[in-house]
């Protein structure tokens, strides 16, 4: 797994794996707040298996109804897009 | 409002704070708030984080520590049984309020308490309260159905060494910060008051200054069959490795 940290006002900390540009594993952690909460869960349901081409869609669509407090929605897409790019 | 003063271990406390948002939300119980301590000596993390990221698990189980998730966000916490007092409240959310403009809200409560200590406190955001320049309490919430559950600390005579070396911040946050440890940037009641304060003198002063902000006198009261029977429900989550160990 790879993993990457971005400090805002709270921390958020991916990990994540992929194989032949597909998330298979991901994992979004922190100290930050996400209400209501459940919303982090689902997303990382929701990037198993998908495309890493389509990860901003993704969050976009997933979180629409999440509010963030340490970190934003661009922070998430930003770390998933880094995290996913070939090394 | 109702005053609980109820206290246990920490999956009863996160067990029984979480009841209280659930009937309370649904309109079956009425709004409260506790002031509690954890015995024994425990860590909460915060929902999403990672417990081996957030917390050195070899050495708190050498001391028989036990780590628990919260409901709610935030960071780790060491919840010193003979050093910390804990609040939680339930309110309504108000609409189209900012979650950090709630959090100053809630949190005049606990700069009240620590007036009524002597002490000059203020909120910064997004959830502590410092004294001279330090935090002496961090506060963490979660929502359902338009309520607020808002839970947070008031350190008066944490073992901050303990502290340090049980919980382990990404270092670049405190070089941020401008210091090199955990223990430079936190404060305890008794350090800056330069003496021994007890849990029950910092809870006289969280009774009176948690009342002055809600402008509501607080009610002794016990926790409801409702609300201890849903605890003890929950407590098996709190217990449980797959809530604790799932990030």
């Amino acid at each position: 797994m790879r993993e990457l940290i971005i400090r805002r006002e709270k921390t958020l900390i991916i990990s994540c794996s992929t194989e032949r540009g597909v998330i298979k594993k991901v994992k979004i952690s922190g100290d930050f707040f996400a209400f209501p909460e459940g919303s982090i869960d689902k997303l990382e349901r929701e990037l198993i298996g998908k495309k890493v081409t389509d990860v901003e869609e993704i969050v976009k669509s997933s979180l629409r109804r999440c509010v963030l407090v340490g970190v934003s929605l661009e922070d998430i897409v930003e770390a998933l897009k880094r995290i996913t790019q070939p090394l | 409002m109702r005053l609980l003063l109820v206290s246990g271990d920490a999956k009863f406390n996160m067990a029984l704070d979480e009841a209280l948002l659930e009937l309370i939300s649904l309109g079956r119980s009425e709004p409260a708030i506790r002031f509690y301590r954890f015995s024994p000596t425990a860590i909460t993390i915060g929902y999403f984080q990672s417990i081996e990221k957030a917390v050195n698990l070899r050495k708190a189980l050498s001391l028989g520590i036990d780590v628990v998730r919260r409901p709610t966000g935030g960071g780790a916490v060491l919840h010193d049984e003979k050093g910390e007092l804990t609040y939680s409240i339930v309110v309504p959310e108000i609409p189209g309020e900012e979650v950090e403009k709630s959090f100053r809200r809630i949190c005049l409560g606990v700069v009240l308490t620590l007036e009524e200590l002597g002490l000059e406190a203020s909120f910064v955001p997004i959830n502590d309260v410092i004294v001279s320049g330090r935090k002496i309490s961090g506060s963490a919430q979660t929502r359902r159905r338009g309520f607020i559950l808002q839970h947070g600390t008031i350190l008066y005579n944490t073992d901050l060494e303990l502290m340090q070396e049980l919980l382990t911040p990404p270092t670049e946050k405190l070089l941020e910060k401008g210091v090199s440890s955990v223990r430079g940037r936190v404060t305890t009641v008794s350090e800056q008051l330069g003496r021994e304060v007890s849990f029950d003198e910092v809870l006289s002063a969280a009774i009176k200054g948690f009342s002055r902000a809600l402008g509501e006198e607080l009610v002794p009261s016990n926790p409801t069959e409702d609300e201890l029977n849903l605890t003890s429900e929950l407590e098996r989550k709190y217990g449980s490795e797959k809530w604790n160990e799932m990030r």
